[in-house]
């Protein structure tokens, strides 16, 4: 199986790659590799907010658009712009390779 | 190295924790508990001792740093909501979402969430300017006022009165019934009981109304809610009912009445908002940081070492959230009202899975409340003569702000019958 690279662009400006698995969410893959500024609080439920980024670039992936909870989600966090994403609603495929997303300045 | 310790003065630290009393901190020459918060932290911070034992109400384990508290609210497995609220209020069913664990919590949670995001309580920004006036309208042409009862008291009772899709007019009794439970109750169990049950019966009939006739207001959408499958029980229904008025009406009530008499007395502030509009609501964020209104609690289910101290299953914990806010490991300068504070990670609102429901609307409710105060009576004074009460319990924060102010003209709209029927209600009490 090719591997799946995703690169965070942290709130210092500092570059993450990070591997990622099919199953995982973007979430995951990102706190497993403990990206600063991912603090994912409700653990997956799109409760919180704080797992936040801007898609910078897509990869391969054409992403479906948020369901009507993330899109309210979005709404309620300090910056969103048009490219933002709740990363634990991204499921981790083999078309995400090369995708690029910035962490917001504060996920409050 | 302990920048705080040098102008700490010699206080005993384990006496401090030993006396703690979250429902009856010292009130100082202010008329407020922030000069002992305050010493209290300087104390904490000297030693590096954030955790504590308090032998009040049977003993409980006391936490007044800033990462102490955020680990702890953060760990739902080594801590259960259940000892959220210390001692327990006069309900009979544990209260829903703020005392259950997972995976309970997280399935009623998810229900509910969606109907308390921006796009859904923004709906009543404008009942709540209009609430505003008209109950400007009943004293400006009196220059002077109490505006902690006549201001900060009734406006969280309509907003609550609104969300639930009950007649405003319906306010008082929101009061009168959490008063009840959360006061009357630890002084006259007896006297509350009827009162609790009236409350109770009360909601049993809204609920079965809306079931039927739904209308656009939050408790028609989580009657409705479904996720996975999944919808809330009537007992739920009921649960939901009364956390709104536990959680939602005291500590919006306090927040309020907090930011009326700070912007009383700090002329600056107040001008800085009246020529700056759109700083108001990181103002408010800042005014819930640094007038933090509650603490909460916890129950220690694994046992866990933190801050130096082992906690055992079972026992009680209580996080000092307005003394943590305060914390200068999290916050420069603590003791500054900063509103341009950058990155303010506060814990008034709580965080994690348990992070304030009403919190998108509490942050537009105050912002709107102050905004339109200030329009109306731009220039105002805290009246020497009147009575200043900073109310103490499980929330606190000032009750009556009686205030001087050129008298102004009424705007002339029509009085709703929410306003009417608190006005009496605030006029008998
Ligand atoms: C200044 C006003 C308010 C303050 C300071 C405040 C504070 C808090 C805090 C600290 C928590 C977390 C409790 C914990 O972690 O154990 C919380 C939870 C909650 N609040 Fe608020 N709150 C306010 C206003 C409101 C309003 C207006 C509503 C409803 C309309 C509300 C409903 C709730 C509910 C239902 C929960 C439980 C959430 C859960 O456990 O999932 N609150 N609040």
């Amino acid at each position: 199986m090719a591997s799946i690279t995703l690169t965070f662009i942290d709130p210092t400006g500092k570059e993450h790659k990070v591997e990622a698995f099919p199953g995982q969410s973007v979430m995951r893959a990102a706190k497993s590799a403990m990206v600063p500024g991912i603090e994912a609080v409700c653990g997956g439920n799109c409760i919180c907010g704080t797992c936040h980024c801007y898609i910078e670039a897509a990869g391969g992936a054409a992403l479906p658009e948020p369901d009507d909870t993330e899109a309210a989600m979005l709404e309620a966090t300090p910056e969103p712009r048009p490219e933002s994403r709740l990363t634990c609603q991204i499921p981790v495929t083999e078309n995400l390779d090369g995708m690029v997303l910035r962490v917001p300045a504060s996920q409050h | 190295m302990n920048a705080p310790a040098a102008t700490a003065p010699q206080v005993d630290l384990k006496a401090l924790y030993a006396g703690y009393d979250h429902l009856d901190p010292p009130i100082g020459v202010d008329g407020t508990p922030w000069a002992y918060f305050e010493q209290f932290r300087d104390a904490a911070a000297a030693e590096k001792q954030w955790v504590g034992w308090s032998e009040k109400h049977g003993g409980f384990w006391v936490v007044t740093g800033f990462p102490e508290c955020d680990q702890i609210i953060k760990d739902v497995d080594g801590f259960s909501s259940t000892g959220v609220i210390f001692p327990k209020y006069a309900v009979t069913e544990p209260l829903m979402l703020a005392e259950q664990d997972e995976p309970e919590h997280m399935r009623a949670r998810r229900l509910v969430n969606l109907s308390f995001m921006p796009r859904n309580v923004t709906q009543y920004g404008e009942a709540m300017q209009k609430a505003v006036h008209e109950l400007v309208d009943g004293f400006i042409e009196d220059g002077k006022a109490d505006v902690g009862r006549i201001l900060a008291d009734p406006i969280p009772a309509i907003v609550t009165a609104l969300i639930m899709g009950l007649p405003a007019e319906d306010g008082p009794l929101f009061d009168y019934w959490t008063t009840a439970i959360t006061h009357q109750f630890l002084v006259d169990p007896e006297g509350a009981k009827p009162k609790i049950a009236e409350m109770y019966a009360y909601f049993e009939k809204n609920i079965a109304r809306r079931k039927v006739e739904p209308g656009t207001d939050v408790l028609s959408s989580v009657i409705n809610a479904e996720v996975d499958g999944e919808r809330l029980t009537h007992r739920e229904l009921l649960g939901f009912s009364t956390v709104l008025l536990i959680g939602g009406i005291e500590n919006s009530a306090k927040l309020i009445g907090t930011s009326l008499w700070r912007l009383g007395w700090d002329v600056e502030l107040r001008r800085r908002l009246i020529r700056h509009p759109d700083r108001m609501q990181a103002a408010v964020d800042e005014l819930l940081r640094y007038y933090t209104p509650a603490p909460i609690g916890r129950i220690v289910r694994r046992e866990t070492t933190i801050g130096g101290v082992t906690m055992q299953p079972g026992q009680q914990v209580m996080l000092g959230l307005p003394i943590a806010n305060r914390d200068h490991r999290e916050f420069a300068h603590p003791d500054a009202l900063i509103i341009d504070r950058p990155n303010n990670r506060h814990l008034a609102l709580g965080t994690g899975l348990h992070v304030c429901l009403g919190s998108h609307l509490i942050r537009m409710e105050a912002r709107l409340v102050l905004s339109e105060f200030l329009k109306r009576v731009p220039d105002y004074t805290i009246d020497p003569t009147g009575i200043l009460k900073w109310t103490t319990g499980q929330v606190g924060g000032m009750s009556r702000v009686p205030i001087r102010f050129q008298p102004g003209t009424r705007r002339g709209t029509e009085r709703g019958k929410g306003v009417d029927a608190w006005l009496r209600h605030a006029s008998r009490a």
